[in-house]
């Protein structure tokens, strides 16, 4: 291994001094991505800024129209959680459908939306529920926070602090696993919202993004039948030995017909 | 896995076969290229910082051009190690057209990557060659032409042929560079 400074601040202003004086720092959440990044020597961070110390931002807590996740919050935290059971069960499946147990006892939402991967699950909550990203400088509508693979609107230096999701009427995502991985080749994210229908997509693109031709068809009638005949362009998707854009693009499809059903069931 | 592209370049076949030839303007607009040297006529040696999500690495790519028939065509191909993670090699097939509204760049690009980088990293590696392809072509037409627009999203007619031909040919140029280093 070669050397860095690990630094575990117990206060923002700690962290953020701490990425101010060096150029290369990065922060650590959960270290899902990052570590084995940095063991492939595809990153050689100067230091580490782990944020597992830091007071308040592992806390779930219900507003009553809306429920706020801390950023250093594990995703078994929130597949177990009550709170998160009780507003947004679709929330806690998505959690529990992530990685495999190790992964859903490190890695964090903060730390899966500020990566934003291609295939993360949480990117297509975020978008779907219409959630708010709170950085320690400012709040992010989900519509302005994707921008590209791995790129958010987030600057260098800011850190999330918690993700809060408006409860939605009902909310149900529906994800193709890859078998290895369980990263989503596709997941769907379809929610009725106080702003209307939406329709997330995680995995097929670059990041998440909104399909709002399902969107309007669904306003109109709720049904997986309306969804039949949409189709979903495969130009922008991404291909790779598990998936080709084409079949992605199918997919979104299925994968939203299915929350669709889920949700009238 | 396979990127394509064509470009209506309103220029000489011959000038834009020189545009591809400046090593400082590819190095002012490869996103993270820290140097580009000429090594022969065939030649160039690339150092490139790729920054994509959580990959920040420095790489040293080759690039090798193949096939030349000037100035119609010739294959680009370029090779990068990240040492004990992998390799990545590519290749462009690059052809220029000669039409009535000038030049007509097209280019069929394929990559390929290997070792422990293949495994983990070939998922994203369509994905960050659009990527920095598209953040290059943003960079070369601005270095340019600050009104420059992305082609086949502007309007013919305007005045502004000649940033194109930077974009196309400095395109295939871009995503040869790009796998090498983007594999992750």
């Amino acid at each position: 291994m070669y050397e860095f400074n690990y630094h575990r601040p117990t206060s923002l202003d700690e962290a953020r001094k701490i990425l101010g004086d060096n150029d290369e720092a990065k922060l650590l959440a959960g270290g899902m991505t990052l570590l084995p990044t940095m063991k492939m020597r595809l990153a050689s961070p100067s230091d580490l800024v782990d944020l597992s110390n830091i007071e308040g931002l592992a806390d779930i807590s219900d507003s009553g129209d809306a429920i706020e996740i801390g950023a250093m919050v594990c995703h078994a935290e929130v597949a177990a959680s009550d709170v998160v059971r009780a507003a947004i069960p679709a929330l806690s499946d998505l959690a529990d459908s992530i990685g495999d147990a190790q992964v859903r006892n490190r890695g964090t939402i903060g730390g899966s939306v500020a990566n934003s991967d291609p295939a993360a699950d949480y990117p297509a909550a975020v978008l779907g529920l219409n959630a708010v990203v709170k950085t320690d400088r400012r709040e992010i509508s989900a519509d302005d926070y994707f921008k590209a693979l791995f790129e958010t609107a987030l600057e260098p230096g800011e850190i999330v602090i918690s993700v809060r999701f408006a409860k939605p009427e009902r909310a149900a995502y529906s994800k193709f696993p890859n078998p290895a991985s369980r990263y989503a080749v596709v997941g769907v994210m379809v929610a009725e919202t106080a702003e209307g229908i939406r329709v997330a997509v995680t995995g097929a693109a670059a990041c998440a993004y909104r399909v709002t031709a399902m969107e309007d068809a669904l306003s109109k009638d709720f049904s997986a039948g309306a969804l039949e005949g949409i189709a979903v362009d495969a130009a922008d998707l991404l291909s790779d030995l598990h998936a080709s854009a084409e079949y992605r693009a199918h997919l979104v499809g299925v994968m939203a017909r299915r929350a669709v059903r889920q949700l009238i069931a | 896995m396979e990127i394509k592209g064509e470009y209506q370049i309103r220029s000489s076949r011959g000038d834009v076969w020189q545009a591809l030839n400046d090593p400082e303007m590819l190095k002012k607009c490869i996103p993270g290229c820290e140097s580009l040297e000429k090594i022969s006529d065939t030649e160039l040696a690339a150092t490139v910082m790729a920054s994509i999500g959580p990959v920040r690495a420095r790489f040293n790519t080759r690039l090798t051009l193949e096939n030349l028939n000037p100035p119609e065509s010739y294959t680009l191909v370029g090779e990068s190690k990240a040492g004990a993670a992998g390799f990545g090699r590519g290749s462009a097939d690059v052809t220029l057209t000669e039409n009535d509204d000038g030049t007509l760049l097209s280019y069929v690009a394929d990559f390929r990557v290997g070792g422990k980088l293949a495994q983990v990293g070939s998922r994203l590696v369509l994905g960050a060659t659009r990527k920095i392809a598209n953040d290059f072509f943003g960079n070369f037409s601005r270095e340019l032409d600050p009104g420059a627009t992305r082609v086949g999203a502007d309007d013919a007619g305007d005045g502004k042929v000649t940033p194109r031909i930077w974009l196309a040919v400095a395109g295939a140029v871009a995503v040869l560079l790009i796998w090498w280093f983007l594999l992750r």
